[in-house]
């Protein structure tokens, strides 16, 4: 009996009706919330919304007056409300149409605006799942319009005021009766906690102090052996690469570092100091031009990047020269080993320059008696790492990245024909 | 029509179905709160590239978020908690974000709830109007970024913070005196920084700017006792009928001015240029 009672949605003048007296029934809503534009919060019919389209997704999610909320999602070809399916549609056909439209209206419409929308949005006809989208939102949105009217109507502004009052008198009441009770064991409890804590970390400092120094220093030594075997494993490697890649270039770099090392050295230190003003300059001058600001967002990034590429490149070059000296040198004592490439110049050469450090790590697990000598070992080492650096950006920058190679002085020519080493020429 | 024309129409067409295509796959989001007596509004904004707008929603709102974004690189953000709004685009994880692909993102604030401001801009074109809005604090920091910053009608709310940090960017602050701001703090990079204090003033301001390397335009009304202190030798400064006096340079009308600021500036290198405007009061265009 009562069913019959109800309009039936298929019946067309029930639908076209009922949109109507819910628009009416908002727009009355939202004049009577102007007037009450005093008061501090006015009755909203939608508290929130979410809207999300995509080429797979046209999703609305609506948090409603009274507590109500309604998911609605046409998703990979189903039609979802509150995660229940209730029919499907295709890509393109008229639901989809008609839904995606109303959100993409819903994307711009404000919060006024919105629910009216949604009332007023028609189902394509012959289309059931639109039908029961159109009738679930617009009873949702009648509900929500009766909840917000009800809130309105129990909550005038002197009301609330009131209660709010009221609970932060009692909020009030609570925390202080929480100080009296527990606040003060609490704030011991704690403070008990923290005196632990702060015990247990001594006890472990001075465990560790305690421990043998012998040990200590081996294990420090250790360690720094490993950092220093880490570097020397990663400088190899980039020196295969480069080899592999650019050995013509290496080689330009360290044919310049051997061939002109004090003209090098004097312009790879000269660098070294004018590359911070360089890059101030070369940023103050882009900066202060409105034309130059794009240029700026290249330079900032490119400048520093390319002076570390240079560094090590350079360090590298310097490297592969002095493997290949160390090379010739002992094959001019004998001739144990025929074989030299670039490849095993840059392991030997990386292994030459960090041997001072290795060295000062190993004389450091010897003790404290031998400190002096691990300290000019180290000085040493950093010494030979800063000429190494300044010279191979210094034969980087004569050379032209390699290109335009430092050939050797006729004086420097072999007397002899017969080369002292026999390289391999495909590497 | 020569050959390299039809070569570049020929790519042309090429190209347009593809970034058609690409745009189709866009995902547009949008969320949206009612105004519900909510006592503070505290909105941290982080973006990275593309587009921002930042404006007043009508009455009635709290806040309304619209994003833009392509979902293969961009994850959007837009949490609300107990007064607390988070929106923005994040990058995902893996994935190489070209600019002319960055998203967009749009945020309408209420008029009604008090609005403690944080904005994160990265490699962004930035818009912010917050004219008629309740600003309480506003922080914002920019990279590589153009940034718009706007105060259009007064702030009724006293604004306590305005703090601005400028990256290598171009930014331009307008109706400062709108801000209703009792302090202001500027810390730029580089490039070139435009403060406009037109508006209607309702406290004296004081200015702490300290720009790095670049370009610093201020303009004040005309009617604004204006006192700068300059620190900084190699930053030149056009001091446009300021009198030295002391410590500093004073505009003429500094002791019967009803309104003052006060500019302390450390430049290291570059220009910073005073320009008197006429006054313009309330709403700016």
């Amino acid at each position: 009996m009562c069913r019959s009672m109800r309009p039936s949605w298929s019946d067309p003048l029930a639908r076209r009706t009922a949109p109507l007296l819910l628009a009416v029934l908002l727009a009355s809503g939202a004049i009577a919330s102007d007037a009450r534009a005093q008061a501090p919060a006015r009755e909203a019919v939608i508290l929130s919304s979410q809207v999300s389209l995509s080429r797979d997704e046209a999703f609305l999610f609506l948090e409603l007056a009274g507590g109500e909320t309604l998911a609605i999602a046409l998703r990979d070809g189903r039609v979802h409300v509150n995660d229940e399916e209730v029919g499907r549609y295709r890509r393109g056909d008229p639901l989809d149409v008609a839904w995606r439209d109303l959100l993409e209206d819903a994307l711009d419409a404000s919060d006024d605006q919105l629910p009216a929308l949604l009332v007023e949005w028609s189902a394509p006809s012959g289309s059931e799942p639109g039908l029961r989208l159109d009738r679930t939102l617009e009873e949702a949105l009648g509900r929500a319009v009766a909840a917000a009217r009800r809130m309105a109507a129990s909550s005038p502004a002197g009301e609330t005021e009131a209660a709010l009052r009221a609970r932060i008198a009692e909020l009030e009441r609570t925390v202080q009766e929480l100080r009296r009770r527990g606040g003060e064991g609490r704030s011991w409890g704690i403070r008990y906690e923290i005196d632990d804590d702060v015990l247990r970390d001594l006890a472990r400092d001075a465990g560790r102090r305690a421990a043998p120094g012998f040990l200590r220093r081996v294990g420090s030594g250790i360690s720094n052996l490993l950092s220093l075997l880490l570097t020397y494993g990663v400088l190899v490697a980039l020196g295969f690469a480069i080899v592999f890649f650019g050995r013509r270039y290496l080689e330009g770099v360290a044919d310049t570092a051997r061939h002109a090392t004090l003209r090098s050295g004097i312009v790879g230190l000269a660098a070294l100091f004018l590359v911070i003003p360089i890059f101030l300059v070369g940023t103050l001058v882009l900066a202060i031009s409105i034309v130059g600001i794009p240029a700026l967002l290249v330079w900032l990034p490119v400048f520093p990047a390319a002076t570390v590429a240079a560094l090590v490149f350079g360090y590298l070059g310097v490297a592969h020269a002095s493997g290949e000296a160390l090379a010739e040198r002992r094959f001019a004592g004998g001739d144990w080993f025929k074989r030299a490439n670039s490849y095993y110049y840059v392991m030997t050469g990386v292994g030459l320059l960090l041997a001072l450090y290795a060295a000062s790590f190993v004389v450091e697990m010897a003790g404290p008696w031998l400190e002096l000598v691990r300290g000019l070992l180290m000085f040493l080492a950093v010494m030979l790492t800063i000429a190494a650096t300044a010279i191979g950006l210094g034969a980087v920058l004569i050379s032209r990245a390699g290109t335009r190679p430092v050939a050797p002085s006729p004086l420097e020519e072999p007397t002899s024909t017969t080369p002292p080493i026999e390289e391999e020429g495909d590497v | 029509m020569s050959r390299r024309t039809i070569s570049l129409a020929s790519l042309a067409l090429l190209l347009v179905p593809a970034s058609l295509a690409a745009q189709e796959d866009w995902r547009s989001v949008s969320t949206s709160r009612s105004y519900q007596g909510e006592e503070e509004l505290r909105v941290d904004v982080r973006f990275g590239a593309g587009r921002l707008d930042i404006k007043p929603g009508p009455a009635g709102s709290l806040y309304k978020a619209t994003l833009h974004y392509d979902p293969r690189g961009f994850r959007p953000v837009t949490e609300y908690h107990e007064g607390r709004l988070r929106v923005g685009l994040e990058t995902e994880r893996g994935t190489r974000v070209r600019t002319n692909k960055a998203g967009e993102v749009a945020l309408a604030l209420g008029p009604e709830v008090p609005i403690t401001l944080d904005l994160e801009i990265g490699a962004a074109e930035a818009d912010v109007e917050l004219g008629g809005l309740r600003i309480r604090r506003v922080e914002v920091s920019t990279g590589a970024s153009q940034t718009s910053l706007r105060f259009s009608r007064p702030n009724p709310e006293p604004l306590s913070v305005l703090q601005i940090e400028v990256g290598a960017a171009a930014f331009r602050a307008e109706g400062l005196g709108n801000a209703n701001a009792e302090r202001l703090s500027v810390d730029g990079g580089l490039g070139e920084v435009i403060l406009d204090f037109s508006g209607e003033w309702q406290r004296d301001m004081t200015a702490d700017i300290d720009m790095g390397l670049g370009a610093l335009k201020l303009r004040v009304p005309e009617g604004i006792g204006v006192h700068v202190v300059k620190d900084g030798l190699l930053a030149t400064f056009d001091s446009q009928g300021l009198i030295k006096r002391g410590d500093g340079y004073y505009s003429p009308d500094w002791d019967r001015a009803s309104r003052r600021l006060t500019i302390r500036v450390d430049a290291a290198l570059g220009s910073i240029d005073l320009q008197w405007v006429k006054p313009v009061t309330a709403s700016l265009p």
